[in-house]
C-alpha cells in the first residue's frame, strides 16, 4: 500500500469507485492469528465452507474445494467450524 | 412569444417540472409546498408526463428515493418546505456529495417553532452549507424560468451539483400571477437530453456512496468546492442563451434603478417587489435610491458584489431569517465580501418578515429614511436590527 | 402603484371566496391585464373568517403585500359586516359589494361607513345560490354582480374559466347551475 494516492483533480467525483471489485487488491491475509489447514483427503466437497466463508476465500478448482486463499483469509475459523467431517484444522499462524 | 396564464408560484414550479418531464419525482406534501406535489401528481395521473411518481412516507424518504433515482441516471426532482427540508437533512448532504444534479422546489417557510406555516428563509438558510445551489425568486415568472435554467446549470458537467429553486411560502406560492410559459418543445430543446449517464450497468459496475475516510474525503470536499466556483460561468452562459432564445433576461444580481443611485436596498425573494415599489416613490421625491437583488445565495456572488457595491455610498441588507447570536446570513456574507475593499459602502442590516409577517411599504419607507441617515451621517453603520417588531 | 385596482374579499372558509378571486384573475388575464389573487391564510377551516385579495393592473404588478386600502370591497358573508370599518379601510370613492337580501339603502345604514364617499351595491347572492344550487355557495353569483358593476371582466370569460377550472371537480350539472347563478346575479344587481 505504498502507491501514491490521486489528488482532487484526478479522483472520480462523488466518492465513486469506478473499478469494481477492487477489494481484491487489499490483502487481509496478514490479519490472521489462526490459519485454516485443509486435509483434502478427508474433504467430501460438500462446499459448505465455500458458502459460509465471509471473505470469499475458499478456493474452488474444477468444482472442488482446493484449500484457502491465504492472501485474503482472515482466519475467522468459520470453515473449520462448519465442516461436517472435520477436514479443516485451525493452527497458530507463524509470523 | 406565448401568452400569459394565471398560475400560483407553487403551480409555476409544478408547470416547469411538467414541461421538463423528469424521469422520477418523489415528494411528500408539506404546507406551503403541498400544491407543488399535488399539481404534479395530477399531471402524472392525467398522463401528461412520463414521470415515475414515488409516493413516499416522509421527506427523508423523498430525498432518498430521489438520490437513488438520480444515481441510476434519472432526471429526478422533489419539493419541500421548512420542517420537511429539516427532515431530509441527512440526505440533502448526500445528494450534493454524490454530485447528483437533483432539482428541488423549496417553498420557503419558517422553521419551527413555535409552529408557523408562513414564509421566511430560515429553512433554506439552514441548508446554505449543504452543497446545493440556491436560487431565490421574486415572483412566479422567476420561479418558472429559474426551474428550467436550474436544470441546465445543475447538470452541466463542470457543475454536477443539485439545486434548490426557492420562493416565499404563501406570499408567492399561493398567489396567482401572470406567468408566460414556454412551449413544451421550447423547454425540451433548451434542456436537451440528460448527459449525466446512467451509472450502474451490468457491464460497467462500480461503487457509489462508499465509506470515505481521512485518506480521500478531503479531496472529495475540495471537488465540491471547486464545482461551486464554476457555477457562475455556467449561469452566465445559460442565462444568455435563455435571453437569446426566449427574450427574458436574468442576471446573477438584478439591479433596479441603480445607474445614478448612491444608496441601495438589497434582499432576496418576494420582498424585493415591495422594495422596487418604494424605490419608485422615493425617486419621485428626488432620493437617489435603487434596489439590488442577488438571485443566488449559493454560490454566494462575492465577486459580483465586490464589483457592484462600492458604487454606492450606503447599503441596507434585508434578511428574512435570523442567525441567533450572530449576524443574519445575507448581511454577514455581504459584509465579509466587502472586507478590505477601498470605497466599501456603509452598511446596515434588517431582519424582517419572520414567520410570514407582512413587510409592508411603510416599513420599507422607514428603511429608506434610515438609509439616507446612514448615508449622510453614518448613523447605524455596521449594525443590524429587527424591522417592525413590537417592543 | 397608481393604476393598480385592488379588491378585498371578506368571507368565511367554504363560501368560495378564494375560487371567486382566482376566477376573477383568470378572466382579467384574458383581457390582457396583469393580475394577482392571493388569500390571507390563517389556520384554515370551514366557517372561519378569511380575507382574499385581488390586484388588477395594466402594467406588471410588483407588490407582494397584503392590501390595506382597497378600491373595492366584496363582503361575501354579511355576518362579517359589523367587523369591517369601511370608513377606515376603503379608498375614497371606492365601491362596496355586499351579499345581502337588504336593499342598498337598508344595508348602507347598517354598515360602518362614516362619512366616506362610497358606492354601495347589494346582491342577494345567497338567495340566488340557494335557489339555483340548493346551498349557500355565493361566490359565482358575486362574480356576476362584480362583472356588471365594474365592467372589468366579461361574463363570457368568467363562464369559460368556470368550465375549465371546475368541470372535472364538480361535473356538468353543478357547472350549469353555477352559470345560471352567475347570469341571474348579473341581471339582478342594480347598477
Amino acid at each position: 500500500m505504498t502507491e501514491t494516492k490521486k489528488g482532487w483533480k484526478d479522483l472520480p467525483i462523488g466518492g465513486n469507485i469506478l473499478e469494481a471489485g477492487n477489494s481484491q487488491h487489499y490483502f487481509t491475509g496478514t490479519w490472521r492469528t489462526y490459519k485454516p489447514i485443509t486435509d483434502l483427503d478427508k474433504c467430501i466437497n460438500c462446499l459448505q465452507c465455500w458458502m459460509f466463508c465471509p471473505d470469499n476465500s475458499i478456493v474452488i478448482k474444477d468444482g472442488k474445494m482446493d484449500g484457502q486463499d491465504y492472501d485474503h483469509c482472515k482466519g475467522c475459523g468459520v470453515c473449520a467450524a462448519i465442516c461436517p467431517v472435520k477436514a479443516i484444522d485451525m493452527i497458530k499462524e507463524e509470523k | 412569444m406565448g401568452k400569459y396564464i394565471a398560475l400560483t408560484g407553487a403551480e409555476s414550479a409544478a408547470f416547469a417540472m411538467k414541461q421538463i418531464n423528469p424521469d422520477v419525482v418523489a415528494a411528500y406534501p408539506i404546507t406551503p409546498q403541498t400544491p407543488v406535489a399535488m399539481k404534479f401528481s395530477e399531471y402524472v395521473a392525467n398522463g401528461e408526463v412520463n414521470t415515475e411518481y414515488v409516493t413516499v412516507e416522509s421527506e427523508h424518504s423523498a430525498m432518498s428515493a430521489t438520490v437513488g433515482a438520480a444515481a441510476a441516471g434519472a432526471r429526478a426532482m422533489t419539493a419541500t418546505a421548512s420542517n420537511g427540508l429539516a427532515l431530509m437533512w441527512e440526505i440533502v448532504y448526500i445528494a450534493s456529495s454524490m454530485r447528483l444534479p437533483i432539482l428541488m422546489a423549496v417553498v420557503n417557510r419558517a422553521l419551527s417553532g413555535p409552529i408557523n406555516i408562513h414564509g421566511d428563509h430560515s429553512d433554506a438558510m439552514g441548508a446554505r452549507d449543504s452543497g446545493w445551489i440556491q436560487i431565490f425568486n421574486e415572483n412566479n415568472q422567476e420561479v418558472y424560468d429559474s426551474f428550467i435554467m436550474a436544470l441546465r446549470i445543475a447538470e452541466h458537467p463542470d457543475v454536477l451539483t443539485p439545486a434548490m429553486v426557492c420562493q416565499d411560502g404563501f406570499i408567492t406560492s399561493h398567489s396567482v400571477e401572470n406567468v408566460m410559459p414556454l412551449t413544451n418543445e421550447q423547454v425540451q430543446k433548451f434542456i436537451g437530453k440528460k448527459k449525466f449517464k446512467g451509472l450502474i450497468t451490468a457491464d460497467k459496475p462500480f461503487t457509489m456512496g462508499p465509506l470515505d475516510l481521512q485518506d480521500y474525503y478531503f479531496e472529495h470536499k475540495k471537488q465540491q468546492h471547486e464545482a461551486m466556483k464554476k457555477v457562475f460561468a455556467v449561469v452566465e452562459e445559460v442565462q444568455n442563451e435563455y435571453a437569446k432564445e426566449f427574450g427574458r433576461k436574468y442576471s446573477v444580481i438584478e439591479e433596479y434603478r441603480t445607474e445614478d443611485a448612491d444608496t441601495i436596498i438589497m434582499g432576496l425573494n418576494s420582498v424585493m417587489g415591495n422594495v422596487k415599489t418604494v424605490v419608485d416613490s422615493a425617486r419621485e421625491k428626488g432620493i437617489k435610491i435603487g434596489a439590488v437583488k442577488p438571485r443566488f445565495f449559493r454560490p454566494f456572488p462575492v465577486d459580483y458584489l465586490r464589483d457592484l457595491l462600492p458604487k454606492f455610498k450606503a447599503v441596507v441588507v434585508l434578511d428574512r431569517s435570523d442567525s441567533f447570536g450572530a449576524m443574519p446570513p445575507l448581511y454577514s456574507e455581504t459584509l465579509a465580501a466587502l472586507y478590505g475593499i477601498e470605497n466599501a459602502p456603509m452598511i446596515k442590516g434588517y431582519i424582517h418578515g419572520l414567520g410570514g409577517r407582512d413587510t409592508n411599504l411603510a416599513m420599507i419607507e422607514t428603511v429608506v429614511d434610515n438609509l439616507q441617515k446612514l448615508k449622510d451621517t453614518g448613523e447605524g453603520n455596521l449594525t443590524f436590527e429587527y424591522l417592525g417588531v413590537r417592543e | 402603484m397608481g393604476n393598480v385596482f385592488e379588491i378585498t374579499w371578506y368571507g368565511r372558509g367554504g363560501l368560495g371566496a378564494k375560487t371567486g378571486a382566482i376566477l376573477l384573475a383568470d378572466a382579467a388575464i384574458t383581457a390582457d391585464k396583469f393580475v394577482q389573487a392571493f388569500p390571507e391564510y390563517g389556520p384554515e377551516r370551514m366557517g372561519a373568517p378569511l380575507k382574499v385579495y385581488n390586484r388588477i393592473s395594466d402594467v406588471e404588478i410588483r407588490l407582494h403585500t397584503a392590501i390595506t386600502h382597497p378600491d373595492f370591497i366584496i363582503v361575501i358573508d354579511p355576518s362579517l359586516l359589523q367587523n369591517i370599518d369601511f370608513n377606515e379601510e376603503l379608498k375614497d370613492n371606492g365601491t362596496i359589494l355586499i351579499n345581502t337580501d337588504n336593499s342598498v339603502e337598508e344595508i348602507r345604514s347598517k354598515i360602518k361607513l362614516g362619512n366616506k364617499n362610497a358606492k354601495v351595491y347589494a346582491i342577494d347572492a345567497t338567495g340566488i345560490s340557494v335557489k339555483v344550487l340548493g346551498k349557500n355557495i355565493p361566490n359565482i353569483a358575486i362574480l356576476g354582480a362584480f362583472s356588471k358593476i365594474t365592467g372589468l371582466i366579461e361574463l363570457e370569460e368568467v363562464k369559460k374559466h368556470i368550465h375549465e377550472k371546475l368541470m372535472t371537480k364538480y361535473g356538468k350539472d353543478i357547472i350549469n347551475k353555477n352559470i345560471e347563478a352567475l347570469e341571474a346575479a348579473y341581471k339582478e344587481v342594480e347598477k
